[in-house]
């Protein structure tokens, strides 16, 4: 809901969530799944380096959503 | 006598008593008898069926892997050769409302037998699975268990007899946007007429037909070069700094703020909470990055990739209902316009 109300607005918004077909039948435009209702952006069974690593992979895909 | 129906009834791990969100990731279990508010559907079903197993799923382990993890508990479900099936109620319990539309919407497709739920309008599943199901109307908390399991219980009697002739608001259950022929004593014609004249008057009328509302948003135009552009993030998941000094609620919030994070290579576990009631915390409260990855920006923002707006918006998405989840998105617009954010990335837990 929040989401499209940016997007109303003409913010071009990515929603990085688990459950995304809660955001397709809202009519969201921009969906990023993500692994994981507890940790959106997180890899818990990775070392810590690691997971930044893949942290970082998370968020391109995420921004990437943006441009399309 | 007749034999008893046999019946499948599916419920959460916090109706099942085996914990809260600590407990949202156990996976299937399966137990002989009612359990839970098993319990009280079983009274509401008296000697009409006997609720022969129950099937317990932590909220995450099947919400996070829905097409995997449905057709495992619909095995289980098929192991007890039942005639009824039962899930729920969910009332506002997002994750369960899906997981019950989806395990009914598989059974009653696989066994063609009843299939029942219920739960709250604003309950997503009631939007995803309306049209595949009958979804019996609930309130918003367990405060109505008993009413909700009696209905459920009278209901698959109906639907197995196929007595389910009501309009929705007769039935109790929502919409499913099917046209029903019904018999009328006035030509449609004159009802037409009576109905423009009503509304021409400002008098009530009842449409025969009600449109589906669509509020479809046009898709904003995409970001051309990410170099170029301020991206914020935002989340409904609940991040605030240490001792919520807003005193943001823990459910149901009706605004968001914004907090800088000016200075900061990464959001440090120390400086940070998370008010939100709907999930297990422990992983984000470790590290905050998990849900607004700082860190993961600052790389890419040395890298030259993109410009990051240095104050993040929160707000608390648990069972916000949707005329305060359109406020909080109405201002986050404004606040967007105003300070030149030209893009956002909203983390949803």
């Amino acid at each position: 809901m929040i989401v499209k109300e940016l997007e109303r607005a003409g913010i071009p918004t990515v929603q990085y969530c688990n459950m995304t077909p809660v955001a397709e039948s809202i009519g969201v435009n921009r969906i990023c799944p993500s692994t994981s209702i507890k940790y959106p952006f997180g890899a818990p069974d990775l070392p810590p380096e690691e997971e930044k690593a893949a942290r970082v992979k998370m968020l391109e895909r995420a921004l990437d959503c943006l441009t399309e | 006598m007749a034999q008893k129906l046999r019946a499948v009834h599916y419920i959460n791990q916090f109706f099942a008593q085996l914990g809260g969100e600590d407990s949202a990731s156990v996976g299937i279990q399966v137990r002989q008898g009612p359990v839970g508010p098993g319990l009280g559907l079983q009274k509401a079903l008296g000697d009409r069926a006997e609720i022969v197993a129950t099937i317990i799923c932590g909220d995450n382990y099947i919400a996070e892997k829905l097409d995997e993890v449905v057709p495992q508990v619909l095995q289980e479900i098929k192991s007890c050769a039942p005639d009824l099936f039962f899930a729920g109620p969910a009332f506002n319990a997002g994750r369960y409302g899906v997981a019950c539309g989806a395990l009914c919407a598989a059974v009653k497709k696989e066994l063609g037998i009843p299939a029942v739920t219920a739960m709250y309008q604003e309950n997503p599943g009631v939007e995803l699975y309306r049209s595949d199901l009958f979804i019996l109307k609930a309130g918003d908390n367990a405060r109505t268990m008993a009413q909700e399991t009696q209905k459920m219980a009278d209901f698959a009697f109906k639907l197995r007899e196929n007595q389910v002739q009501g309009f929705p608001e007769e039935e109790g259950f929502y919409e499913r946007g099917w046209m029903k022929l019904t018999r009328s004593d006035k030509l449609a014609s004159q009802r037409g007429v009576d109905m423009l004249l009503a509304k021409l008057q400002h008098r009530p009328f009842q449409t025969e037909i009600p449109l589906p509302h669509r509020d479809e948003v046009p898709r904003p135009a995409p970001v051309k070069d990410l170099r170029h552009t301020t991206v914020a993030f935002a989340t409904d998941g609940g991040l605030y700094p240490a001792g919520n000094p807003d005193k943001m609620p823990p459910a149901n919030s009706t605004t968001f703020h914004a907090y800088s994070m000016d200075g900061q290579d990464t959001l440090k576990k120390e400086d940070y909470t998370i008010i939100h009631n709907g999930f297990d915390k422990t992983f984000l409260l470790q590290d905050p990055n998990r849900i607004v990855p700082l860190d993961a920006m600052r790389t890419l923002e040395k890298e030259g990739k993109v410009r990051m707006y240095p104050e993040f918006l929160s707000t608390t998405g648990l069972t916000t209902n949707v005329v305060n989840s359109q406020k909080i998105g109405k201002s986050m617009a404004q606040y967007c316009r105003e300070h030149n954010i030209d893009a956002v990335v909203l983390t949803s837990t």
